[in-house]
């Protein structure tokens, strides 16, 4: 076996051939996974939406006035997808995630053994929290989770290394597209600096400090929301971590599962499988610890140890001190982070991996039969695709692929000609509901698709519901609008939307059916809205859009940010893409002087 | 070359293995209780499988 980066004092690259194994094997599992969702179209589940064009808007820079919860992984998509198209975009991203997941645990194993990382690099890859996390559309924590094993490998180079720190902060700015993934990685990158043995205290400014800088964006934005960001501390025992058929919640966060939302559980999950599954893992990783004692770093052992610890706690701790999290999340600005604590199991990962992986190469070492060892360390290897067989392809189906009806486009220009002639304001969705089933999704969940399809603002309901039972969003312009729709219509309502800056309307007329349907009253929810003598402008059998209030847009809305308000919101704008920046620039250099030390030495 | 063979059939026994187990798992799955059933609006559901 030849060295790997990984290893301990290993500074030579590694052959080609050991670089390919572990992207093809991850390339394999990954497109196993994935399957449908790479084929033609969009992947449309849950929170995540991409639609063919995602057009630069206010909101995405944490404008608007809900909390940013999307900042900025909708600027970089919008950014992203003037140069690739939507569709592909988002296959390319989910496949690399995956990719990079495998690779990075690939390379986190200590020692030489070949199978110790072939077990790890398939456990990081196939294991609940991916494929839960996968249904239920959280790509920007899963990009996070892919870069962890790469965050640490340069954090604990950084204090004998300056030259660490631009691919440092490289794999952060990659693992801080939303809030949760920002906090994650920081922590682990923090952790891995301090804990990497040796004076690292400007070490450990540098990455405090990369790590603000790169977060400030949606940390401003949080704040600048003020009371906003505080949310329903209801929600914190419907987000706890949830048990997975007979295991408890905590046993189902050991095993890297117990995400809240049943519906995303691999069925797999819910039957005595699961129990023999964290049963192998548990076992096998007990057996990796010697070989991690004696092959490892201390300090690896230590940084990974420490974030595990954390990311365990905080995903269990809505059903062990729900209490403590309701209150924090309820008066805390920021600490609704934290309620859906499974997230944070992310942190968990790694040094399971690590401990599968070494646990497997030593069972293979064990037996003294080269050929019975080499069958039982492939059989257990790949146990974790074998434990949870439905993972595959595409989730048993759920994230095939599919394609937007062609109503939509028709509707999105006709929004665009209305703004061409000069109309504006937010496009409000109805119903005013956060999620939909639609058919041509294969009634599969998803939220409202219409905000980010059209190229404005919008305005949707951040009212959710779980099992029947509501939880309040945060939006105050929100709910003022939601009290509006259920209590005027006609002119009345036309005008008090208008005051909201509200400038078109859009109903899912299958979305509203469908409410209906389930007996839900029609004059809630803007179900039937009336809007007086708005004008039409889209008419047709899934989609009805309006043009509402004066031809300028709606009026001056209140919540919104002041001047100085977008001032501070640019200032953190600014320091991200100036650490971003910064890192790219120091990157080139040192890629430039190595091409020019090889050229001249050839 | 004999070893390499020997090495080539144990990993294909290993994968056998995997595979007879992934079989054993699928017949478990496909006799699994459904999932609830869910309201449109609904985000998800933190209820359990349906008996």
């Amino acid at each position: 076996m030849g060295e790997r980066v990984g290893d301990e004092g290993a500074q030579a690259r590694p052959r080609l051939g050991h670089r390919l194994w572990p992207v093809a094997w991850s390339a394999l599992l990954a497109v196993l996974l994935l399957g449908g969702a790479l084929g033609p179209g969009y992947v449309l589940t849950y929170d995540m939406v991409w639609v063919p064009d995602l057009a630069m808007r206010g909101d995405f820079l944490g404008l608007g006035s809900s909390l940013p919860r999307a900042v900025p992984s909708d600027l970089v998509v919008a950014l992203a997808d003037e140069v690739v198209p939507g569709g592909l975009l988002q296959k390319l991203l989910l496949l690399g995630t995956l990719v990079l997941a495998g690779t990075g645990a690939w390379r986190l194993v200590p020692g030489p053994s070949l199978v110790a990382s072939f077990a790890a690099s398939t456990l990081y890859l196939w294991n609940p929290f991916v494929v839960e996390r996968l249904g239920i559309g959280h790509w920007p924590l899963l990009m996070t989770y892919a870069a962890l094993p790469w965050i640490h490998l340069s954090a604990r180079r950084l204090p004998g290394d300056r030259r660490a720190l631009a691919p440092l902060v490289l794999w952060l700015a990659f693992a801080s597209l939303s809030p949760v993934g920002g906090l994650v990685a920081g922590l682990l990158a923090v952790t891995s600096v301090v804990c990497a043995g040796r004076p690292a205290s400007r070490a450990t400014a540098w990455t405090a400090l990369a790590v603000v800088g790169l977060n400030a964006p949606w940390v401003a934005a949080g704040l600048l929301h003020g009371s906003a960001a505080v949310s329903d501390p209801a929600a914190v025992a419907l987000f706890a971590a949830h048990g997975e058929g007979v295991l408890p919640p905590w046993a189902a966060a050991l095993g890297l599962g117990g995400i809240w939302n049943a519906d995303v559980v691999p069925t797999s999950r819910t039957t005595g499988v699961a129990l023999a599954s964290l049963a192998l893992v548990l076992v096998t990783c007990a057996l990796g610890l010697r070989s991690w004692l004696s092959l490892g770093r201390r300090s690896d052992r230590l940084a990974l140890g420490v974030v595990a610890g954390i990311g365990f706690v905080v995903a269990v701790a809505g059903v062990v001190a729900g209490g403590l999290v309701g209150w924090l999340v309820a008066h805390v600005p920021g600490a609704g982070l934290v309620r859906d604590g499974t997230r944070f199991l992310a942190l968990l990962a790694p040094v399971q991996a690590v401990l599968f992986g070494l646990g497997v190469a030593r069972l293979v070492r064990a037996v003294p039969v080269r050929a019975l060892a080499l069958a039982a360390g492939t059989a257990l290897a790949v146990s974790p695709l074998a434990l949870m067989p439905d993972a595959a392809p595409a989730l048993s189906g759920r994230l095939d692929a599919v394609d937007f009806p062609e109503e939509y486009a028709a509707a999105r220009r006709a929004l665009v000609a209305s703004r061409e002639d000069g109309h504006g304001g937010d496009l409000l969705t109805l119903p005013f509901t956060s999620y939909r089933r639609p058919s041509w999704n294969d009634d599969r969940r998803t939220l409202d698709p219409l905000g980010r399809y059209f190229p404005v603002d919008y305005l949707s309901s951040d009212t959710l519901v779980v099992s029947g039972r509501e939880i309040a969003g945060e939006d105050p312009r929100a709910a003022r609008v939601g009290r509006e729709l259920d209590t005027l219509d006609g002119p009345a309502l036309e005008d008090a939307l208008a005051a909201e800056g509200v400038g078109w309307v859009v109903l899912d007329e299958e979305a509203a059916d469908a409410l209906v349907a389930q007996g839900v009253d029609g004059s809630a929810y803007g179900i039937g809205v009336d809007l007086g003598d708005a004008r039409r402008i889209h008419a047709g059998q899934r989609l009805t859009l309006w043009e509402v209030g004066p031809p300028d847009g709606g009026a001056v809305v209140t919540g919104r940010l002041s001047g100085p308000q977008r001032a501070a919101l640019a200032l953190a704008w600014l320091l991200a893409a100036g650490t971003l920046g910064a890192a790219l620039v120091d990157r080139l250099r040192v890629g430039w002087n190595t091409s020019r030390q090889m050229r001249r030495r050839a | 070359m004999q070893g390499m063979i020997g090495g080539i059939a144990a990993i294909f026994v290993g994968v056998v293995l995997a595979v007879l187990t992934t079989v054993g798992v699928v017949s478990t799955v496909s006799s699994a209780p459904a999932q609830p059933d869910q309201s449109v609006m609904d985000y998800g559901t933190n209820q359990g499988t349906a008996e």
